[in-house]
């Protein structure tokens, strides 16, 4: 139950929409595939399918088997799509079981394994419904089931949940995560909201342009982004960024990044990023590693109350940073002057060329 | 609920005027028609026009059905009815089956070259008949099936395979792919998805085909009367047949009769599916 994507690039005539992607997920593995609209990751996704035929070279492997070739339906994956595509025509119960008498299975047996599904998930009295009376959440439950029958290798999601509202949203999470653990299934979904890829993903791919940025587990990918891209997508408010020179010692504002895990020997001079995630801003010095920390005074130019904690913009300089303080009673006033503290331990320090990590 | 209640102008004084006598001037040859075919010849020669008949009379009737002549055989429409079904029924079926699954093919299996397949096809649409008639003639001959239904019924199917292509071609593009890849996925074939998945989702625009098939070849009078069996052929053929030809006095009742008789499968099948003509037409224009 492991899917292997090797070498694979993919051209829409002379446009590089894939570019030799390397991928592995494990039994059991829930991989997120994540980018901006138009990075390739459902172009990624079809051509696990099958349904993009592969012919720019690369390969993909399903148990370590070669499928590359293979018509989707001698793959042993299964896939709900972000519109679900149900047959409008059919009842639930036939649209679950459609795949299955295309297949050839036995009645007893569908019978059986619709049974077990509709259990699973809660739609045994949707049966006899056709997917025009159907909510949203009750479509996605179906689809999910229409895949789930077929007791699939590897589960391929292709934005299932844009369609939803917020609130279902945050239930379906929870849902699709539970199965994912009852079920120990292979999982690859597709999104571009970092809201779900870090609530759900075991392992996370950012796609960008049609490469790949990095993979990694949700606090890898979000503790140390290996460039810039990755830094900036995911997390919300999003990281920041300040730019300056690596130097020894420093001449108006120094940042403490004597510890920082360098991956070649830092060069004095260089221009270089340095970013925060807002929740490492803080507007007092607490108990704060002197070390790792240092103090700046900045002006606020917005507060934003998100209930739990507030979202301050403050100018620093030439650049703007965002910190999320705890709400307390005494909130920023925009306009102020305030002293705000910052923890450089989890900082990235990104070159200001290639905006890979140092 | 009611409709509002319009106030009084003189503006929908002019539509309703103008719409009225569109009305009646359409109608009016209906009229005149039905009319005259309820007349006994003395009365048609003697009353006017417009006036409904003193008389009702039958005679016109029950010889356009039963015994007037169509060349030497006198038989009325009836024979050439059974004729024209036996065409129009098959030609109906197989044109509308093959255009939709070339539509289906074009649209969800597309191949190198389909578009231009499709340009090739639509040429079929616009060139007229006439310019066909002699290469036809000696395709039928060499095939062996000149002068028989079975050559008609191949040329209404050649004919209207364009057409129906057309229709189901600008109707399954308008369908989300998702649906095809869904069943890919799921293992079904060409064939079952086409039963299956597309087909179902279809009614209005086989309506359409239908209704645009049926009225094709049952109103189809240069093949029928060019390549038609003789003694069967269709019968717009034998209704020419019958209005053209006179023995002594013009039968204008006759006439009248056999062209009413003629025309009502048509009348009837828009009267009844004229509905789902309409939602069939816009539903390919507008996704929905």
């Amino acid at each position: 139950m492991s899917l292997t994507v090797k070498e694979l690039s993919k051209q829409f005539d002379t446009i590089p929409v894939l570019q030799n992607i390397n991928l592995e997920i494990r039994q059991g593995e829930f991989l997120v595939l994540l980018g901006p609209s138009g990075c390739g990751k459902s172009t990624l996704l079809n051509c696990v399918t099958g349904l993009e035929a592969i012919e720019d070279g690369g390969s993909i492997l399903i148990n370590g088997q070669e499928v590359t070739d293979k018509a989707p339906k001698d793959r042993n994956i299964a896939m709900v799509f972000q519109s679900y595509a149900l047959y409008p025509t059919m009842t639930v119960r036939k649209n679950i079981t459609f795949g299955l008498q295309c297949r050839k299975v036995p009645k007893a047996q569908i019978e059986q394994i619709l049974r077990k599904i509709v259990e699973l998930l809660q739609i045994s009295d949707l049966l006899d419904r056709k997917p025009a009376a159907l909510s949203g959440g009750q479509r996605q439950r179906v689809a999910i089931a229409r895949a789930l029958v077929h007791e699939p290798d590897v589960f391929l999601l292709d934005e299932p949940m844009s369609n939803l509202d917020a609130k279902l949203r945050v239930e379906m999470r929870v849902e699709l995560k539970n199965l994912h653990r009852r079920l120990n299934a292979t999982i690859v979904f597709v999104t571009h909201d970092q809201v779900e890829a870090m609530t759900l993903a075991t392992k996370i791919a950012v796609l960008n342009k049609g490469v790949l940025q990095q993979v990694g587990n949700p606090d890898e990918v979000y503790r140390t982004p290996t460039n810039r891209f990755v830094a900036e997508f995911i997390g919300s408010p999003s990281m920041n960024f300040i730019s300056g020179k690596l130097d020894v010692q420093s001449g108006n504002t120094c940042f403490p990044v004597s510890h920082y895990p360098f991956r070649d020997p830092p060069s004095i001079g260089r221009p270089v990023y340095l970013g925060v995630r807002p929740e490492n801003v803080h507007a007092t010095p607490g108990d704060l590693d002197q070390d790792t920390s240092m103090d700046m005074d900045v002006r606020v130019i917005n507060v934003e109350n998100l209930g739990p904690d507030v979202s301050v913009l403050c100018k620093f300089q030439d650049s703007q940073l965002i910190g999320r303080f705890l709400n307390t009673s005494e909130k920023p006033v925009y306009g102020k002057q305030i002293r705000i503290w910052m923890d450089c331990a989890d900082c990235s320090i990104f070159c200001q060329s290639t905006e890979e990590r140092l | 609920m009611r409709p509002p209640v319009t106030p009084f102008s003189w503006e929908r004084v002019a539509i309703y005027f103008c719409l009225s006598a569109f009305l009646l001037f359409f109608l009016s040859p209906l009229y005149v028609m039905l009319m005259t075919s309820f007349k006994s010849l003395d009365e048609i020669r003697e009353s006017n026009l417009l006036l409904p008949p003193q008389s009702w009379f039958f005679g016109g009737w029950t010889k356009a059905w039963d015994h007037a002549c169509v060349g030497l055989s006198c038989n009325g429409v009836k024979p050439h009815f059974m004729a024209t079904f036996a065409i129009t029924i098959p030609g109906l079926i197989l044109s509308v089956l093959v255009g939709a699954f070339n539509g289906y093919a074009l649209t969800q299996w597309k191949f190198r070259g389909s578009d231009l397949l499709l340009g090739g096809l639509l040429m079929g649409c616009f060139m007229p008949f006439q310019l066909y008639l002699i290469p036809i003639a000696i395709t039928l001959r060499e095939l062996g099936i000149f002068g028989t239904s079975f050559g008609l019924i191949l040329l209404h199917t050649v004919y209207g395979v364009p057409l129906t292509t057309l229709l189901f071609r600008n109707y399954f593009v308008t369908l989300p792919p998702e649906l095809m890849k869904a069943a890919v996925i799921d293992g079904a074939g060409f064939f079952r998805i086409f039963f299956y998945v597309i087909l179902p989702m279809s009614p209005s625009i086989i309506m359409v085909a239908v209704i645009l098939i049926f009225t094709g070849i049952y109103n189809d009078f240069i093949f029928a009367l060019t390549f038609g069996e003789v003694g069967k052929q269709p019968v717009m053929a034998a209704l020419n047949n019958i209005v053209n030809s006179t023995y002594g006095v013009k039968e204008h009742n006759v006439n009248m009769a056999a062209t009413l008789l003629t025309a009502m499968p048509t009348l009837f099948i828009y009267l009844v599916a004229g509905k789902f003509f309409i939602r069939g037409l816009t539903s390919g224009a507008v996704k929905g």
